[in-house]
């Protein structure tokens, strides 16, 4: 897609901002962002505006960019006077209008200022390849690839390139991830945790639905790791409860590291949250006090997000060039055995949502095909697109329109969810977990399980739902469940193809289980939720 | 551009927008308002001809809302599903009493 980039010096009257705020819609128009997106964002920068005219003048000129920037859009206005952020959380004129606007879609505006001169960037992701393209991209052109190499005459030119160009690439793609798990890990849980505090600022129902979250998303994982053993029993299974006491305890006491650096050396998973969380409720309780520190640290979260992006966006290119190898290198089973480990995690997740669907149909007396009805169009916007931000709009409609959830409940609660309450993304963790172990053959005990469910659920509900960030758990968890590195490939595959599924599905996991909770609150329009369809 | 119309009748003010409700053009309303202000009770601003509104048309309804709450009432109507979209994104839907 094609964006023009746009520069302009122009004071803050009325006529220029409204031109501005004009090119700042074409763009994203460019850019193919849904509507409501779109509103919020200019709205959003607008307000920007409004707010420095009001601080500095009409007569003030305002250095204006909209252009790409690292794989982004990038919006931004440069001020020049006394130190100003138009964005920040004191301003609330229109009852912090702006934020709520940006958070609701995952964007946090920066601000800096420097050298006299305050200047206010939004990134927006532009979007990546479409699903499908990325699949055919990934898989097709990597099975082409190894059928090229494997048609290369035997000898000097094969072994050249598989020593000088597919195993080096191997190696360095390998420590690519490794090395940006540990941090990318450690920043988002430390993230999560000083969001927690903000969730729970909100009274007592949020942390019991936290609470209800994170119970929920254990006991399905729990039923879906014992399901996928009935499948995949891991041939290397010790199953004395010698080693697998033994094995609890050593992750119990290994979680205590010995200095700071080395869990991020290390991508020590269980260490890197005990110290994030530790971190976190530390800067938590400081409060007002670290505010520096706490936006310091979301910044730095950020950084960490657009590098797992950054992955995920190169994935499909690094799959075609490692599955060819694999090809190369003769590991074709490589393809067949993974789509059953695909196939499965599907069944899973598609039995546990249909459990779901009709359990909540029972209780609330709704025909579960009306109910489907009404939950599957952001679902199938979000797997057609791959993008969450773009079902967003129609996800919110969907829960006060058709599920008949109160408002302010569904503005508070859904994004929350979404960041938290993904079971149907550690179904397919854990499936593939047994899967992996079962093909490397990982030597497995009870409590091996036990700490796959456990890391999976905590993972999950620390990453939001990014692109990349499924990627990075895995890794995570590759380290800590002993799983060798040869089955990164494997990871990726069932990532790209799964994860596109999965993503949406969590989606509508939520909004089943935000109609059971505004029930148990009152804030539940039973008699909007037993109605027809508002919309086609 | 913005064409504001405004009817008096006792104490109740119905004022109607048509046009682009902007940056450019709130300046314009907000001097309308505040000069009618006094002794309405009633304020209802019909929306059915407003094509758009950005984020300092959302400022003048706020401090109309703001206004109005001190002496009577106000409501908006007849908001296209444009307006509607704007006031659902931005919260205002919760604020305004809309009809």
């Amino acid at each position: 897609m094609r964006i023009d980039p746009y520069h302009q010096s122009f004071p803050l009257t009325g006529k220029a901002i409204d031109v501005f705020s004009l090119q700042i819609d074409k763009a994203l128009t460019d850019i193919e962002m849904e509507r409501e997106n779109r509103l919020r964002i200019r709205l959003s920068m607008e307000e920007a505006l409004l707010r420095m005219r009001d601080r500095f003048g009409d007569d003030q000129e305002v250095e204006a960019s909209i252009e790409k920037h690292f794989g982004r859009l990038a919006i931004q206005v440069k001020l020049e006077g006394e130190v100003y952020n138009p964005l920040s959380e004191e301003e609330t004129d229109l009852e912090d209008m702006c934020s709520a606007l940006l958070t609701t879609l995952g964007i946090s505006p920066q601000y800096i200022y420097d050298g006299r001169i305050n200047i206010l960037r939004v990134q927006i992701p532009l979007p990546g390849m479409r699903p499908l393209f990325k699949i055919v991209v990934s898989i097709l052109g990597g099975v082409i690839l190894g059928l090229l190499f494997k048609a290369l005459p035997d000898g000097g030119v094969v072994s050249y390139v598989e020593r000088e160009i597919l195993s080096p690439f191997y190696d360095l793609w390998g420590r690519i991830l490794n090395l940006v798990c540990g941090p990318i890990i450690f920043l988002i849980i430390i993230t999560a945790t000083l969001n927690g505090q903000k969730i729970s600022d909100y009274g007592g129902d949020n942390r019991r639905i936290l609470a209800r979250y994170f119970f929920l998303s254990m006991l399905i994982t729990g039923i879906a790791m014992i399901l996928t053993l009935f499948i995949y029993p891991t041939p290397a299974m010790i199953w004395s409860a010698e080693h697998s006491s033994d094995g609890l305890f050593r992750f119990i006491m290994e979680m205590i590291p010995d200095d700071f650096v080395s869990p991020f050396l290390e991508s020590n998973t269980p260490q890197l949250f005990l110290m994030a969380v530790v971190i976190g409720g530390a800067i938590n309780a400081m409060d007002t006090h670290v505010k520096n520190l706490t936006r310091i640290i979301r910044q730095a979260n950020d950084v960490g997000l657009r590098v797992a992006e950054w992955v995920s966006r190169f994935s499909p290119f690094a799959i075609s060039i490692l599955l060819g190898y694999e090809i190369l290198m003769g590991r074709t089973f490589i393809l067949f055995g993974l789509w059953s480990c695909i196939l499965i995690a599907l069944l899973l997740s598609v039995m546990f949502m249909g459990v779901r669907l009709l359990l909540l149909a029972k209780a609330q007396n709704v025909s579960p095909r009306l109910l489907l009805k009404k939950v599957w169009k952001p679902f199938a916007i979000a797997v057609s697109t791959g993008s969450l931000d773009a079902s967003y709009g129609q996800l919110e409609r969907s829960c006060i329109r058709e599920l008949g959830l109160q408002k302010n409940f569904t503005k508070i609660s859904l994004p929350n969810g979404m960041i938290i309450y993904m079971p149907v993304s550690e179904i397919g963790t854990v499936a593939f977990m047994v899967f992996v172990a079962t093909r490397y053959n990982v030597v497995t005990t009870p409590s091996w399980f036990l700490i796959a469910a456990v890391l999976s659920v905590m993972l999950f509900v620390a990453t939001p739902p990014v692109p990349g960030a499924n990627l990075i758990a895995f890794i995570a968890l590759f380290h800590q469940l002993q799983i060798p590195q040869e089955a990164l490939i494997d990871a990726m595959i069932f990532d790209i193809i799964f994860g596109l599924f999965a993503n949406a599905a969590n989606q509508m996991m939520l909004q089943l289980e935000m109609v059971s909770i505004a029930d148990r609150m009152g804030l539940l329009d039973k008699k909007l939720l037993a109605g027809e369809m508002k919309s086609t | 551009m913005l064409n504001i119309t405004k009817n008096l009748d006792a104490g109740a003010l119905n004022v109607a927008l048509e046009g682009r409700l902007d940056t450019t053009t709130a300046p314009e309303l907000e001097e309308s308002l505040k000069e009618s202000f006094e002794g309405v009770q009633d304020l209802t601003i019909d929306l059915e001809k407003l094509e758009y509104i950005s984020s300092a048309g959302l400022r003048v309804l706020l401090f109309a809302q703001k206004t109005m709450n001190k002496q009577g009432t106000m409501k908006v109507v007849k908001a296209s599903d444009t307006i509607m979209e704007i006031f659902e994104v931005t919260g205002f839907s919760d604020i305004l009493t809309i009809e």
